[in-house]
């Protein structure tokens, strides 16, 4: 065995190779405040080792990298945990990053003759910081598409080359397969080999010049194997605890929504380490006048160019101090651009929506994309024709200006104007036709009280129906309010809703007696309602009342004779008009009926 | 470093040789626990292949109103297919022969070539399968013809006449070996 190591070693010197990589002196010994640039390294390692597995399981395209992620996440065994690794030591990295470069500069380790090594490291830095911008859009999901999409558009502010330099980096006028394509070959290939041998560049300088020891030595020298390196792999399995522990928590890294061009993701933010550059972007607020190119390219160069000249005037006792101060008044604008930022965030109930949203329609892409498979199309147009995920988003659109759904516009934000139609969560349901039969509820702004029913025009009456809530319904005796329960019943069970299924079959006879009593003189309901070929007069038709073809119906044009005819109050007809399309009227039909798979 | 002499390590002796030994030994098991995981979880992704299954298939590939007797023809394996994400209503997913030897009699063989996986075709002037891959040739029935590098003859598929649809249970087999073993 001997005999082989010699072998290798008259040929390839390896014996003298490794002395100096494990035997460096460090003066005053091994300490604690030199293992973050061994922490760096191995997190670049742990992102190399996962990296590669993660570049067998992506497909680079529009049409397949959402979809590729999803696969490794959903049906491949320790996909989750791959993915979540890098994710999370790709956040780990940035304050591993400012705890290396903070203490460099404390320890004056940036000092002559160091200078040059010193730039390796901002030029790492920046490439880190490349990689993780990259990386970011790669899944090709909303959060790393809309965050991409304002870096990329960023790049169009340099003045002159700056819209050109977006196209090239982008493939095209516009994101898609070339964008990816691109940033994958960034991602995986060009920035990674820049790294390896800027790193190569840095730990030969480093070793070039030595550790430089912090002052005043409190132990005798030591070497670096095995002194540092117990030290630095403590660090370093510190480290990995922390990103294991983030992944588990965190049950791996977000996958958001298939990234849907036409879909603005109003929760898009970038990571939170250039969440005060965001803030910066917000220039104009802070200095008034000033453009963009300000916030997205004067400060940060500035911030870079202080970094760069540091060194260079560092040998003078006060100017070190300056650069101490510049360090970390940066990281206190750093700290509190960020904390204003997500301040921001936090106080802006439509960002709170956006990510419920976000989360919702996350939630819904990899439910249908499990059972239904992903078409060859791609994802996204699992999502583009749900009535779970568009319903909510034509209502918000369309008819949260009048209606509500639960309080709110359908996505969760409080309503802009005041409410002037029916609530119309539970449509179709008994419990809806409860609260609206209900005499303490039908004048209130919740239900019919901002309509043309309860505060007509001036020389026009009130509606029938609420006279007939407020007047008769308030004084039903016992046996008629059974009546009206048993008519609720029945009709409720004319809109045929799948959660209310079971509930319909097992009150077979109840729903007789209903569809009974509602001709029966007590309630009069065919007085003004047609029903199943009875009565009539001028309220709506209530055969099928609720029921798919019904709602959608109203929808197309309620001022039909069969629904409101000239009694219209102020409701569009998004379907006669064309406001809508058939698919789209279906899809909120569908999603106000809970209809949907 | 100028203002510092260097000192020099104590001279090793036992205990101190066994404290390196130590530290060394602890150095060697901390970094080994660091990337246990990442890689832990890398070789279960790269190894996932192993545990997919192909299902076989059942596919009406023609008519027997088309099939010439005597003559073997060859016919595509369309179906719906799984490929890793994505979800293909229809895909090609290989070739078949059908041989119909009498009225109701039909012989259905993979046109995959066992030697190993060519498309094989059926030459007419030697009333023979023939691989151009590797020269391989199988006589009508399927049987191995001459010196061919193949080690079995074709591979045989189970057919199904359905009033008169013809519909077969499609499948790959291991190439290369005598034994004619389905891949699952």
């Amino acid at each position: 065995m001997r005999s082989l190591f010699d072998w290798l070693d008259h040929r390839t010197g390896y014996r003298g190779m490794l002395r100096a990589v494990l035997f460096e002196h460090i003066p005053g010994g091994a300490r604690w405040r030199y293992v973050w640039g061994s922490t760096l390294t191995f997190a670049i390692v742990v992102q190399f080792i996962t990296g590669i597995f993660l570049w067998m399981a992506y497909s680079p395209s529009a049409q397949t990298a959402w979809e590729s992620v999803f696969y490794l996440q959903e049906h491949v065994p320790g996909g989750w945990i791959v993915r979540g690794i890098h994710h999370w030591t790709a956040q780990i990295m940035v304050p591993l990053l400012v705890l290396h470069l903070m203490q460099v500069v404390i320890d004056g380790a940036y000092k002559a003759p160091r200078e040059v090594n010193y730039w390796f490291g901002i030029a790492l830095m920046g490439v880190v910081l490349a990689l993780s911008l990259t990386g970011y859009l790669l899944p090709w999901d909303q959060k790393g598409f809309w965050a991409t999409k304002v870096a990329t558009n960023l790049l169009a502010s340099i003045p002159a080359i700056g819209p050109s330099l977006q196209r090239i980096v982008i493939g095209g006028p516009d994101y898609g397969h070339q964008t990816l394509t691109r940033f994958f070959a960034l991602h995986a290939g060009v920035l990674p080999a820049l790294l390896v041998a800027l790193i190569v560049g840095h730990i030969y300088l480093f070793r070039r010049h030595g550790i430089t020891p912090k002052r005043p030595l409190r132990l005798p020298d030591a070497r670096f194997w095995p002194d540092q390196v117990l030290k630095d792999a403590v660090a370093c399995l510190a480290v990995m605890a922390a990103v294991l522990t983030l992944v588990w928590l965190n049950r791996g890294a977000e996958l958001t929504a298939p990234a849907n061009p036409a879909d603005n993701y109003s929760a898009a933010r970038p990571d939170w380490y250039f969440m005060s550059l965001f803030e910066l972007l917000k220039f104009q607020e802070y200095f008034p006048g000033k453009n963009l190119v300000w916030g997205s390219v004067i400060i940060p160069s500035a911030i870079v160019l202080f970094l760069l000249v540091m060194p260079l005037w560092s040998r003078w006792r006060v100017m070190h101090g300056f650069n101490l101060a510049g360090l970390w008044l940066g990281l206190a604008a750093f700290c509190w651009l960020t904390f204003l930022a997500m301040r921001h965030d936090a106080r802006d109930p439509h960002f709170a929506a956006a990510v419920k949203q976000g989360a919702r329609d996350a939630a819904r892409a990899k439910q249908i994309a499990i059972t239904h498979g992903i078409p060859p199309i791609g994802a996204l147009e699992l999502l583009r024709d749900d009535p779970l995920t568009q319903g909510p988003k034509i209502f918000a659109a369309k008819c949260s200006s009048c209606h509500s759904y639960d309080g709110h516009d359908g996505l969760g934000v409080p309503l802009q104007d005041k409410q002037t139609a029916a609530e119309l969560k539970g449509w179709g349901s008994r419990d809806w036709l409860r609260s609206f039969m209900d005499p303490e509820k039908i004048a209130t702004d919740r239900w019919w009280g901002g309509t043309a029913f309860v505060h007509p025009p001036p020389g026009k009456s009130k509606g029938k129906m609420v006279d007939y809530v407020l007047e008769d319904v308030a004084k039903f005796d016992a046996a008629q309010k059974q009546q009206l329960n048993d008519a609720i019943v029945a009709l409720s069970a004319e809109a045929a809703l799948p959660a209310q299924r079971d509930d319909d079959k097992h009150a077979a006879t109840q729903i007789a007696t209903g569809r009974v009593a509602m001709g029966e003189t007590q309630l009069n309901c065919i007085d003004c309602h047609s029903f199943r070929g009875e009565g009539g007069g001028t309220g709506p038709d209530l055969t099928g009342w609720a029921s798919r073809e019904w709602t959608i119906g109203i929808i197309e044009n309620p001022a039909h004779k069969r629904f409101y005819d000239r009694r219209n109050d102020r409701m569009p007809a998004y379907g006669e008009k064309h406001e809508l399309t058939k698919r789209q009227i279906e899809m909120v039909a569908d999603w106000l009926r809970g209809d949907w798979q | 470093m100028t203002d510092h002499e260097p000192t020099e390590p104590p001279p090793a002796d036992a205990p101190v040789e066994r404290r390196e030994f130590l530290k060394g030994a602890a150095c060697a098991l901390l970094g080994g626990a660091c990337v246990l995981a990442p890689l832990a979880a890398g070789i279960t992704v790269l190894v996932h292949p192993l545990s997919l299954e192909g299902p076989p298939v059942e596919v009406k590939l023609t008519t027997l109103d088309v099939l010439p007797i005597g003559k073997p023809r060859i016919f595509q394996v369309v179906a719906a297919r799984r490929d890793a994400w994505t979800q293909f209503p229809t895909q090609a997913i290989g070739a078949v022969f059908l041989l119909r030897k009498s009225e109701e009699e039909i012989v259905a063989f993979n046109a995959a070539c066992p030697h190993l996986g060519c498309s094989v075709e059926y030459r007419e002037e030697r009333t023979a399968f023939y691989c151009p891959c590797h020269d391989s040739s199988f006589a009508k029935d399927g049987a191995v013809v001459g010196q061919s590098p193949s080690l079995r003859g074709l591979d045989s598929l189970v057919v199904e006449l359905r009033e008169r649809e013809v519909w077969v249970k499609f499948l790959n087999f291991k190439t290369g070996v005598r034994e004619k073993v389905a891949v699952g």
